[in-house]
């Protein structure tokens, strides 16, 4: 993976998922209710991820794929079981 | 050959950017919660899947590639679809709440009373209450079983 393109995209696409994650954090500070919140963390969750598999390429590092989905499934749990908190009052009956 | 699999990998990756970019600017954007649920499901799933393509391109062109992407990818696809669905089952359960049609567990589809007047998913503080919610004995006009 030497030469110049593609740690130029890389990087691009890098700057786009941070400036995602500044607006995300935007929305969790400005929600009016907690359904938003829990959509804007979700969606941090999935910019997050973005972010761990650009550094595994710009890295040349193969191995973070299990660190991008081990924080997939965290954060597809966090997202669940926060919905169900807010819908049943518990998160396991 | 290479350059041809490196051309391709920054195009998917310039995509994936931008669409990971306009999925959270939409969240910022959109009016309401309910249309609010559209551009994180879709368009920031979809710029997550040109980065993980361009690392398939890029890692199976090195010599490395083992398919790890493919599973994000579709444990991706898998759980974005769940977690709008909870994140509107909240929504439609807060406006339920609101417009005093409380207390209908074991009603209607999952916990949730016999859709009635929700649409939209807005919060409607004016609207009067109606007893179609709280009469048990009366199922809605689309036919769902209190089962």
């Amino acid at each position: 993976m030497t030469g110049f393109l593609i740690p130029a995209a890389a990087g691009f696409a890098a700057l786009c998922f941070g400036l995602a994650l500044i607006c995300n954090l935007w929305c969790i500070r400005r929600a009016e209710s907690v359904p938003d919140q829990i959509l804007a963390l979700d969606t941090m969750t999935a910019n997050a991820v973005a972010l761990i598999v650009l550094i595994g390429i710009i890295a040349g590092v193969p191995y973070v794929f299990e660190v991008a989905l081990i924080f997939a499934m965290t954060g597809f749990i966090g997202t669940v079981s926060y919905g169900r908190y807010l819908l049943r009052g518990s998160v396991i009956e | 050959m290479s350059l041809l699999f490196d051309l391709i990998a920054a195009l998917l990756l310039v995509a994936g950017g931008t669409f990971g970019l306009l999925g959270s600017w939409g969240l910022v954007r959109f009016p309401s919660t309910m249309t609010r649920l559209h551009t994180p499901t879709m368009t920031a799933t979809l710029g997550l899947w040109g980065v993980l393509g361009a690392a398939l391109i890029l890692f199976a062109a090195a010599g490395e590639g083992a398919g790890h992407e493919v599973v994000v990818a579709l444990f991706l696809l898998m759980t974005a679809p769940l977690s709008a669905l909870f994140i509107a089952k909240t929504v439609i359960w807060r406006a339920q709440r609101q417009n005093g049609a409380a207390g209908a567990a074991g009603q209607g589809w999952s916990g949730l009373a016999p859709a009635g007047g929700v649409a939209g998913g807005g919060a409607e503080p004016g609207r009067p209450e109606s007893d179609h919610h709280l009469s048990p004995a009366k199922h809605d006009s689309a036919g769902n079983h209190p089962d």
